[in-house]
């Protein structure tokens, strides 16, 4: 039952050099096994406490040296080169830079100026639709007094009936419905996160010691911490929720219930859950250089070869999104090949993604 | 100096690459804190969920306070970072992951790391001179195990052994109470 290999093996050389190969079945173990994982916190916290803030290039100097590399003094650029080939979580910073589509982030931001309520009313009332509104809904009794056809006689026996019937059933099922069906998850992970994150601020002292595994154990854990603090910010809960829907859904890429995944290269397959899926996967995949603006093929194979799905992009830019419905993503492995078209026989760029149960 | 993240979070929803960096180094500030990296070699998916988390939130208006800035992304990367390892790790939802329990608890320690570093240094200055001494090369001052051999002269497998007797002491007295 109590595994002792956190206390068999040197954490303190684990926890600086954890990345070392002679490392590789430690980090497998660990994240599974309450005992090795306590000490590996513990030791984790240890270590960052001594550490001096870690000596990375500025993020300025890190964006120059994406951007016009060429134009860097020697020195400095054979600087970021050597830090990039010993930190992974620079290379990470920089190939989420060059993956991140901007352009999204700019087009969500004209889709949503802040417009003032006078100016849109402005708009509104000056708008030659409204006028012709104002004119129908004038004449509108004089000419259904007019020509009352038996339909709209019967239609209006309906509406009487339906108008004298109980409170709540006149609204027809589907008006009860429309609420979108946003991931009720990530919309109670936002609020979560968001009245943590305040109060946090609000008291900046919560948490413990370092402590032992058992040690660990004994105190409150965070978890049953959050569940105390949701149930004294229930209120505060319920005044942000209809503002919460809006934000799960502007945070998602894509409109709400499909999952996106972004695939840049070549890789060990990326890893997405089924349950996730909700109404499938918007698989995204960065066109190499050589291929855009050219007309490419992407063809979604199920590993097994019993399957596939091809989608074409005419004059491809920096990434191509393909949709997948959920129902046709069994659990499995699958690839993406990416072709161009227009250029001849050409061999294709190959992205891996894996769906688990 | 605190960084005015409010600043950068204006940059960021202006479309600034250079704010787009300097979040993303905050978010690797906790993926080291969380040790993604043993896990997989790149997060970008994950970065880039967090940054529309934030763009979203901080366009309704909810990301006007600093501190909570912060300890917004580090929440919200700790929650999509397990969400992964367990998708990773084929873990079952209802099953309780160690690691799940235990960065849950670095992210609550987290807070008021910046006194304990402090709290820490002090213990040190109790240790053996020549503990402290290893202590102070590989961790104040950022030296190779190499460079500190060669300064203090030790051999190296002698080094290794008092830097862990040296952070074994630590441990022990922070799991004691500490100071």
């Amino acid at each position: 039952m109590s595994c002792r290999r956190a206390f068999d093996v040197d954490l303190a050389d684990f926890v600086a050099s954890s990345a070392r190969p002679e490392w590789a079945e430690f980090r497998a173990h660990y994240a599974r096994c309450a005992e090795c994982s306590a000490e590996v916190r513990a030791w984790t916290e240890l270590h960052l406490l001594l550490q001096p803030p870690a000596a990375h290039p500025a993020e300025e100097l890190l964006f120059r040296f994406e951007t016009e590399r060429d134009r860097l003094p020697a020195a400095e650029r054979r600087a970021v080169e050597e830090h990039l080939a010993r930190c992974p979580s620079c290379k990470d910073e920089l190939a989420a830079l060059r993956r991140f589509d901007f352009a999204s982030l700019e087009a969500r931001a004209a889709a949503s100026p802040a417009v003032s309520f006078a100016a849109f009313l402005r708009r509104l009332v000056l708008h030659p639709a409204f006028a012709y509104a104002i004119v129908l809904l004038l004449l509108y009794p004089a000419i259904e007094g007019r020509f009352p056809s038996p339909g709209q006689q019967a239609a209006r026996e309906d509406r009487r009936t339906v108008a004298d019937g109980p409170a709540g059933k006149s609204a027809p099922a589907t008006r009860q419905k429309a609420a979108p069906a946003a991931s009720a998850n990530l919309a109670r992970s936002e609020n979560d996160v968001l009245t943590r994150a305040r109060k946090e601020a609000a008291a900046p002292a919560l948490g413990g010691r370092l402590g032992t595994g058992a040690a660990g154990g004994a105190e409150p854990a965070p978890k049953a911490e959050l569940a105390d603090e949701k149930a004294s910010v229930d209120s505060e809960a319920a005044v942000e929720r209809a503002p919460r829907d809006v934000a799960t859904r502007a945070a998602t890429p894509e409109p709400a219930g499909w999952k996106a995944l972004a695939l840049s290269g070549p890789g060990a397959p990326v890893d997405v859950a089924a349950r996730d899926l909700g109404t499938g996967l918007v698989l995204t995949l960065t066109v190499p250089g050589a291929t855009r603006a050219g007309d490419v093929e992407v063809r979604v194979l199920d590993a097994r070869g019993g399957r596939e799905m091809r989608e074409r992009f005419a004059r491809a830019a920096e990434r191509v999104a393909m949709h997948l419905p959920a129902a046709w993503l069994t659990p499995g492995t699958y690839t993406a090949e990416l072709r161009r078209l227009d250029a001849g026989p050409s061999s294709a760029e190959v992205f891996s993604f894996r769906v688990v149960p | 100096m605190d960084k005015d993240w409010l600043a950068v979070l204006d940059r960021l929803l202006a479309g600034d690459r250079v704010a787009f960096l300097e979040v993303n180094r905050l978010v690797t500030g906790f993926l080291v804190q969380l040790r993604a990296y043993d896990f997989r070699e790149e997060w970008d998916d994950l970065r880039q969920e967090v940054l529309l988390s934030v763009v979203a939130n901080a366009r309704a208006g909810r990301l006007r306070d600093p501190k909570a800035f912060v300890g917004y992304v580090r929440i919200i990367t700790r929650n999509k970072f397990i969400d992964r390892l367990k998708a990773r790790l084929r873990h079952h939802e209802k099953e309780a992951l160690p690691w799940d329990e235990e960065t849950a608890r670095a992210v609550a320690a987290s807070a008021e790391r910046d006194g304990r570093a402090g709290e820490l240094w002090s213990a040190v200055r109790d240790l053996p001179p020549e503990e402290q001494r290893v202590l102070d090369g590989v961790y104040r001052q950022g030296k190779t195990y190499e460079q500190v051999c060669a300064e203090t002269g030790l051999p190296l497998g002698t080094m290794k052994r008092r830097l862990r007797d040296g952070l074994v002491a630590l441990r022990r007295r922070f799991a004691e109470g500490g100071p």
